[in-house]
C-alpha cells in the first residue's frame, strides 16, 4: 500500500525549497508560472476529489510544484498507476489542445482525460530521452500510446499521454470468451506489428503495459521505458565485420586457402565473434559439412526467409545454414577435437573452482515470467521475436485461466519452470542454438520430455484441477476451453464437435444455433492453441513475426471485416473511427445501466 | 595459419620435461611423428636453422661489444643509429625475429638481488610481466622450469660479476652452459632495437590476449593450467558435480557459465519443498508453480466465498459472453446468450453439495467430524445454525484466510485504488547480488571475476538489505559448502527474493508494509546507491545534476519538436 513515507515522492515543502535555487530556463514550458505556486496550493485542494487519500493528495501537490506549468493546462484528478520506473496520474486536459490535437487516440472522443506520467528522477535523462523518443517516433498507430506533450522542470520529466479508461487484466481473464481472447491478442499483435516495423523491441510486453478495454475490444501498448532499437545483424554485415577488431585481415586471404585452413579461419572468426557480447551462435548458424560444402554466396541472399544466415567480411562470405545445436567437432591432425575441449579441459561435467572468465552480461530487461529463453539464457543477439514469446506467456494466461503463469525468482527459476513444462531437452536443444551447453541433473520432477501433447495438454491439466475442485463458476466460459480439449486430446475419433447430451426440451432453432455456436467455439480454439504453439516456439528464428502471427487463420474474422487494416494502422483513417466511436458508445451506455438480466441466459442443462 | 588445435595442443617443442634428451636440434612434433613429410620438412628446418645459429653468433659478437660497455639507454639507441646502417639493422632485425620464433627458449630469473626494496621489486615485478608479453609477441617461448634447452635467461639480478656467484647458482650454470644471460635493460634494450614498443604493449594488452598466438595459449595456461594434460583426468581446480545440479555453460568455454546449481540430496528430501520450481498446478486462478498450498478450495468457507463473489461476479461476465458471443469486434445483441453444459463441478454445485451436507448434517454429526478431520487447514467448523453467512458483503472484504494470497480472487475485484502490477525487474536487474536491489537501475557489474571482490561486494548489499531473509534462505536450501560458485549463485538467489519483495507473487512470508528498503535504490544520474531518496535528491551532487540544462539538452530538443504541433 502507499503511504506518504514510502512513496518516492518528495515531500512538498523540500520542492518548494528546491525550487528557489533557480528559475531553471532550460525549456519553452517549464517555469511560466514559477511565482505564486504556494498560493495556489489550495486552488489544487480544491479541485482535487474529496475522496482522495491524503497522501495522494499530497502527492498531486509536490507534482504541481516541481512542474508550476502544469496547472495551466491540466487539473489533476487521481492518481492511477506507480510502476518502478514512473508514477501515472489521471488529469483533465483544461485547454482541450491534447484531446483535439490527437484524437484518434482516445477511445471515447468526448473523453477531456489525459495521462500524466512523472519519470522518477533517479533515472538519467538519456534513460528518459530514450523512452519519450521512441514515444515520438511511434505516434502513427493508435495502438500505440503517443506522446502528446512533455514538460521538464529540472530533473523531473513528466510525459502527457491520452488517458485509456482501461480494465484491470484480473478484472476479466476468468471471463473473457475465447472471441475476446482473439480480440486482445488481435490489437496486441497490431500494436507489435507497428512497433516492430520501426525496429523496436518493447521489451516489457505483459498485461500491465497493454491496456485493454474487453467492452470496446480495444487496446493500447504503453510503457516503452526498457524499449530499444533492435540490432538488425542482416542488412549490415559491417556490424559483424566491426565486432572483429582487426582480424578481418588474415581472413581476407581465405580464398587461396586449403580447405582445412578455411575452417580453421572459421573457427577462429567465430570463436573471435563469440568473444563479443553483442554475439550470438544464433544469428550464425553454421552448417555441420562446413567448409566442404561451398555454395554460391549469392543464391542465399535470394531467399530471406530461410534460417541461413552469411557473415560478410572484406568481401569474402562465410556461409553457413541449418542449425547444428550438437557441439562442434573438427578432426585436426588426425584426431578429433571436441570445441568443449578447447582448451585443454573439459568443463562440462564440472566448473572452475576460481573462474578467471568474464560473466557474459545481455540485455535482459523486462519481467520475469515473460521473458523468452533467449533471454535468459543471455543471447547477445535478442530481436523483437522476444515480444512475441510474452504475448504466448499472456495467450497462456487467458487459455488456461491462470495469472500470473510463471512464478520465476529469478531467471534461473524462470529455465526451470520452462523446463518443466516443454521438458528440458526442448530447453538443451534451445541452449544449443545460443552457443551453450546445458545439464540438469537429479532433479526428479523436471522431466526429459515436457507434456506429451504440449501447451494443450498443460492446459487441459491446468484447467482439470479446477474443474475438479470446482472453482470455475457455472457461467464460466472456461468449461468451454475444457470441453474442446477433453475432445481433442483424448475422444481422438470424433472430428465433429460433439456436445454433451443434448437437452430434448430444445427447439430445432435453438438446437441449431447451439450447434453453430459451438462449431464456431471448436474452430476457435483449435487455431488459438495452433497461435499459441507459435508463440512459444524456442528458436527466435523460427518464432513467427506480430505480422505472420496477423495472418494466422485464427484472425481471419478480424481481417475479413477490414475495421483494421494495415493501412488504418499507420494513417489513423478518421471514418472507421467514427464508425467505431458510435457503436462503442452505445456499449457504453448500454453496459453501464442496463447490464442485462440473468434470465436471457440460455443454460442447457443436464 | 595454423589450425587452433595446432595452436592448442602444446607443441613438443614446447616441452618442459627436464629428463628429455638434451639434444641441440628440437624433438620432432608428437602428432606427427608418423608423418613422414613433415619429419622431411623438419630435417630441412633443421639446416636452416644451423645456418641461422652461425649467423646469429656472429651478429651477437658484433652487438656484445656495445652490451659489454655500460651507457645508458639513450646512447645505446644513439650509437646503433650511428654504428650499425639501416640496412644491417634490418637485417639484424630478420635474423632475430626469425630465431625468436624458432629456437629461443627463455627463462625468467625469479630471484632477486638480496639489497632491494619493496617498491622497486614490485616495479621489476611489472617489468617482467612486460617483457615476458613482449618477448610472447615475438612468438618466443617462454618456459618456467630452467633446463639445459634454455636458450635465454632474463633476471633481475645485476648481470655484472657473474664469476662471484655460488657454483649452483642459476646464473653460472646458465653461462656455463652457453646460455644468454640478460638484465632487464638488456632485454629493454634488445625489444627496442626490434622496434617493439614495450610502452605500447602495456595499453594494448587486451588486443593481445585475443589472439589466438602463443601468448594467447600462455594466457589460457595460466587460467586453465598446463594444456598437455589429459582434458578428461579429474583436476583440482574443477569443481565437479557430486549432486543433483543444473549446469549451463558456454560450450566454447568463452564465458563464464551461466546457470550453476547443486543441491545436496538432504536439500532435495522434502518433496512439498523443493528447491526448484515444481508444477504444482493448483486450482483457482493461481500461478501453477506456486500452487494451493495450504489452501483447501473444498472447504466449507472458502467455497461460500467463492460462491458469493461468483454471483457478484456473473454480471460482468455474462456481458462478456454476450459482447464476444459471435464476434470478435464486441456487439450487444438482441439474441439469448448461449451457454454450453458442462458436467463438471463449479462452485454452485459445490456449494449446493455443502448446503445439503449441512441439512443432513445435523442427524449424521459422525460424518461431518471424519469430512473435517481431513481437512489440511485450521480453521473452525461454522456453527451448523448458520449455514449462510449473514453478510455475504463483509466476508468477501474480511481477508483474515487468504492473506497470504495476495492476489487471491476471493477479494474484491478491486481490492486496492492503484494497481499494482508484477514487477518489471528493471533495467538490469541480473543475477549479480550486487545490482538486485532498489529500484534496479543499478549498473551491470564489471566481469572480472575477482572473488575476493565478489565477496565483499555480497558483504556489502547483504548488510544494506539486512540478514532477516538470510537466515532463514541459508536453511531452506544449504549450498554445498566449499563451492565458492555455487554458493554464489545460492545468494543470488535471496537477493532476488528479497528485491522482489513487494511483487504479488511471491512466496515469502507477506512483507511488513512499511518496508525500509522500498526507498532505497541507485541514483543514475549520481551512480550512487542511496538509501532514502527524498535525502539523495536534496543532496548537493544530485541538485548540482539536476540545474544543470546541458544534462537534458536532448530532452529539451524533444520537448521543443513536440512544442510544434499545436
Amino acid at each position: 500500500m502507499l503511504s506518504a513515507s514510502n512513496s518516492p515522492i518528495l515531500d512538498p515543502s523540500n520542492r518548494i525549497n528546491s525550487n528557489t535555487y533557480t528559475n531553471g530556463n532550460g525549456n519553452g514550458t517549464a517555469a511560466v508560472a514559477a511565482a505564486d505556486d504556494r498560493d495556489q496550493d489550495q486552488d489544487h485542494l480544491s479541485t482535487l476529489p474529496e475522496d482522495l487519500p491524503n497522501n495522494i493528495k499530497e502527492e498531486i501537490i509536490a507534482l504541481y510544484n516541481d512542474i508550476p506549468a502544469l496547472q495551466n493546462s491540466y487539473d489533476i484528478i487521481d492518481k492511477i498507476g506507480e510502476g518502478t520506473f514512473s508514477s501515472v496520474y489521471k488529469a483533465k486536459d483544461i485547454k482541450g489542445n491534447i484531446t483535439s490535437r490527437f484524437w484518434p487516440h482516445f477511445w471515447n472522443k468526448s473523453s477531456k482525460f489525459v495521462a500524466i506520467k512523472k519519470i522518477y528522477v533517479t533515472s538519467s535523462p538519456q534513460r528518459i530521452y530514450n523512452e519519450l523518443n521512441l514515444l515520438y517516433i511511434l505516434t502513427g498507430s493508435n495502438k500505440v500510446a503517443p506522446l502528446c506533450d512533455a514538460m521538464r522542470m529540472k530533473d523531473q520529466v513528466i510525459a502527457i499521454l491520452p488517458y485509456y479508461p482501461h480494465e484491470e487484466f484480473r478484472t476479466f481473464y476468468r471471463d473473457l470468451p475465447i472471441k475476446g481472447i482473439k480480440m486482445y491478442i488481435w490489437e496486441l499483435l497490431q500494436a507489435l506489428k507497428f512497433v516492430h516495423s520501426k525496429g523496436i523491441i518493447h521489451r516489457d510486453v505483459k498485461p500491465t503495459n497493454f491496456l485493454f478495454n474487453p467492452e470496446l475490444g480495444r487496446g493500447v501498448l504503453v510503457d516503452f521505458g526498457l524499449a530499444e532499437q533492435e540490432i538488425d545483424y542482416y542488412s549490415d554485415p559491417n556490424l559483424l565485420k566491426n565486432m572483429l577488431s582487426g582480424k578481418s585481415t588474415s581472413f581476407s586471404s581465405s580464398s587461396s586457402l586449403e580447405n582445412d585452413e578455411k575452417a580453421t579461419n572459421y573457427l577462429e572468426l567465430m570463436k573471435e565473434l563469440r568473444n563479443n557480447e553483442q554475439f550470438c551462435p544464433c544469428i550464425a548458424r553454421y552448417d555441420r559439412n562446413f567448409p566442404s560444402k561451398h555454395k554460391d554466396n549469392n543464391d542465399l541472399h535470394s531467399h530471406s526467409n530461410s534460417v541461413s544466415t552469411a557473415i560478410t567480411t572484406n568481401g569474402n562470405t562465410i556461409q553457413h545454414h541449418t542449425l547444428a545445436p550438437t557441439p562442434m567437432v573438427t578432426i585436426q591432425n588426425g584426431k578429433v577435437v571436441n570445441l568443449n575441449n578447447v582448451n585443454g579441459m573439459d568443463l562440462t561435467k564440472g566448473y572452475p573452482k576460481n573462474e578467471t572468465r568474464r560473466m557474459k552480461r545481455a540485455n535482459r530487461a523486462g519481467t520475469r515470467g515473460f521473458r523468452a529463453p533467449e533471454v535468459l539464457m543471455k543471447c547477445g543477439a535478442q530481436s523483437t521475436k522476444i515480444d512475441i514469446w510474452s504475448v504466448g506467456v499472456i495467450l497462456l494466461s487467458l487459455l488456461a485461466r491462470r495469472f500470473p503463469m510463471f512464478q520465476s525468482l529469478d531467471d534461473t527459476d524462470s529455465l526451470l519452470e520452462l523446463c518443466s513444462i516443454f521438458g528440458w531437452k526442448a530447453i538443451k536443444n534451445c541452449a544449443a542454438i545460443h552457443g551453450l551447453g546445458f545439464e540438469i541433473n537429479g532433479l526428479h520432477l523436471i522431466k526429459e520430455n515436457g507434456f506429451e501433447n504440449g501447451l494443450k495438454e498443460f492446459v487441459y491439466e491446468l484447467l482439470n484441477k479446477e474443474c475438479v475442485a470446482g472453482t470455475f463458476p457455472e457461467y464460466s466460459v472456461a468449461f468451454e476451453t475444457y470441453g474442446y480439449l477433453s475432445q481433442d486430446l483424448f475422444d481422438k475419433n470424433s472430428i465433429e464437435p460433439k456436445l454433451p447430451k443434448s437437452n430434448e426440451d430444445l427447439s430445432k432453432q435453438d438446437d441449431y444455433e447451439l450447434k453453430k455456436y459451438q462449431q464456431e467455439v471448436w474452430s476457435d480454439h483449435y487455431w488459438c492453441f495452433q497461435l499459441l504453439e507459435l508463440c512459444f516456439e524456442m528458436d527466435p528464428m523460427k518464432r513467427s513475426s506480430a505480422d505472420e502471427l496477423l495472418h494466422n487463420t485464427f484472425f481471419d474474422e478480424l481481417r475479413e471485416d477490414g475495421t483494421t487494416d494495415d493501412e488504418s494502422n499507420d494513417s489513423l483513417s478518421t471514418t472507421d473511427d467514427d464508425d467505431d466511436d458510435h457503436h462503442h458508445n452505445s456499449i457504453i451506455s448500454n453496459s453501464e445501466d442496463g447490464m442485462m438480466a440473468d434470465d436471457d441466459v440460455l443454460l442447457i442443462s443436464e | 595459419m595454423v589450425s587452433p588445435a595446432k595452436l592448442i595442443c602444446r607443441s613438443p617443442l614446447k616441452e618442459t620435461d627436464a629428463n628429455l634428451k638434451q639434444t641441440l636440434i628440437a624433438p620432432p612434433k608428437i602428432p606427427s611423428t608418423n608423418d613422414i613429410a613433415s619429419t622431411k620438412k623438419r630435417s630441412l628446418e633443421r639446416l636452416e636453422q644451423q645456418e641461422l645459429e652461425r649467423k646469429r653468433l656472429k651478429v651477437e659478437r658484433a652487438r656484445s661489444i656495445e652490451g659489454a660497455v655500460q651507457v645508458n639507454k639513450a646512447k645505446v639507441i644513439k650509437k646503433v643509429e650511428n654504428k650499425v646502417t639501416d640496412e644491417e639493422l634490418a637485417e639484424w632485425q630478420k635474423n632475430w625475429r626469425k630465431i625468436m620464433k624458432r629456437d629461443s627458449k627463455i627463462y625468467f630469473d625469479p630471484t632477486d638481488d638480496v639489497d632491494i626494496s619493496k617498491v622497486g621489486r614490485s616495479k621489476l615485478l611489472k617489468k617482467m610481466e612486460l617483457l615476458k608479453k613482449a618477448f610472447c609477441s615475438l612468438d618466443a617461448e617462454i618456459t618456467s622450469f630452467f633446463d639445459s634447452t634454455v636458450t635465454i635467461v632474463i633476471t633481475r639480478r645485476s648481470t655484472d660479476n657473474l664469476q662471484i656467484l655460488n657454483e649452483q647458482d642459476l646464473l653460472r650454470r646458465a653461462k656455463r652452459n652457453y646460455m644468454k644471460v640478460w638484465g632487464y635493460d638488456k632485454a629493454v634494450r634488445f625489444l627496442r632495437n626490434l622496434d617493439i614498443d614495450i610502452d605500447n604493449l602495456q595499453s594494448n594488452k587486451e588486443a593481445l590476449m585475443a589472439t589466438p598466438t602463443l601468448s594467447n595459449l600462455l594466457h589460457n595456461e595460466k587460467l586453465y593450467g598446463p594444456s598437455d594434460r589429459d582434458p578428461k583426468t579429474r583436476r583440482d581446480d574443477v569443481h565437479y558435480f557430486k549432486y543433483s545440479h543444473v549446469y549451463m555453460y558456454d560450450s566454447w568455454q568463452l564465458w563464464a557459465p551461466i546457470v550453476i546449481l547443486e543441491w545436496k540430496p538432504q536439500d532435495l528430501a522434502k518433496l512439498d519443498e523443493l528447491p526448484y520450481p515444481t508444477l504444482k498446478m493448483g486450482t483457482f486462478g493461481r500461478c501453477p508453480f506456486i500452487g494451493d498450498r495450504n489452501c483447501d478450495e473444498l472447504s466449507y468457507k472458502r467455497t461460500i466465498k467463492r460462491y458469493n463473489r461468483d454471483k457478484i461476479n456473473k454480471k460482468y461476465a455474462l456481458v462478456l459472453r454476450q459482447l464476444y458471443q459471435h464476434h470478435a469486434i464486441p456487439v450487444i445483441e438482441d439474441k439469448p446468450l448461449i451457454s454450453l453444459s458442462h458436467n463438471s463441478l463449479d462452485s454452485k454445485r459445490l456449494f449446493e453439495k455443502w448446503q445439503r451436507k449441512l441439512t443432513t448434517q445435523i442427524s449424521e454429526p459422525q460424518e461431518e467430524k471424519k469430512l473435517s478431520n481431513n481437512k489440511t487447514n485450521t480453521w473452525k467448523e461454522p456453527s451448523r445454525t448458520i449455514p449462510m453467512l449473514k453478510h455475504p458483503a463483509a466476508v468477501l472484504l474480511s481477508r483474515q484466510e487468504t492473506e497470504e494470497f495476495p492476489d487471491d480472487l476471493c477479494s474484491t475485484k478491486r481490492q486496492s485504488r492503484i494497481t499494482y502490477e508484477i514487477k518489471a525487474s528493471g533495467v538490469n536487474q541480473s543475477n549479480d547480488a550486487a545490482t538486485s536491489f532498489g529500484n534496479g537501475l543499478g549498473p551491470t557489474r564489471a566481469t572480472v571475476m575477482s572473488k575476493n571482490l565478489q565477496t565483499l561486494n555480497k558483504l556489502v548489499v547483504d548488510r544494506k538489505l539486512g540478514t532477516r531473509k538470510h537466515a532463514q534462505n541459508s536453511t531452506k536450501t544449504t549450498p554445498i559448502v566449499g563451492t565458492p560458485l555455487s554458493n554464489q549463485v545460492k545468494n543470488e538467489k535471496s537477493m532476488d527474493e528479497l528485491g522482489t519483495a513487494t511483487g504479488p507473487v511471491d512466496k515469502v512470508e507477506p512483507i511488513p508494509k512499511k518496508e525500509p528498503v522500498r526507498n532505497s535504490g541507485y541514483c543514475e544520474n549520481c551512480k550512487v546507491k542511496y538509501d532514502e531518496l527524498e535525502h539523495h535528491i536534496v543532496s548537493e551532487k544530485h541538485l548540482a545534476f539536476a540545474q544543470n540544462d546541458l544534462n537534458f539538452e536532448s530532452i529539451d530538443c524533444l520537448i521543443e519538436k513536440l512544442q510544434f504541433q499545436f
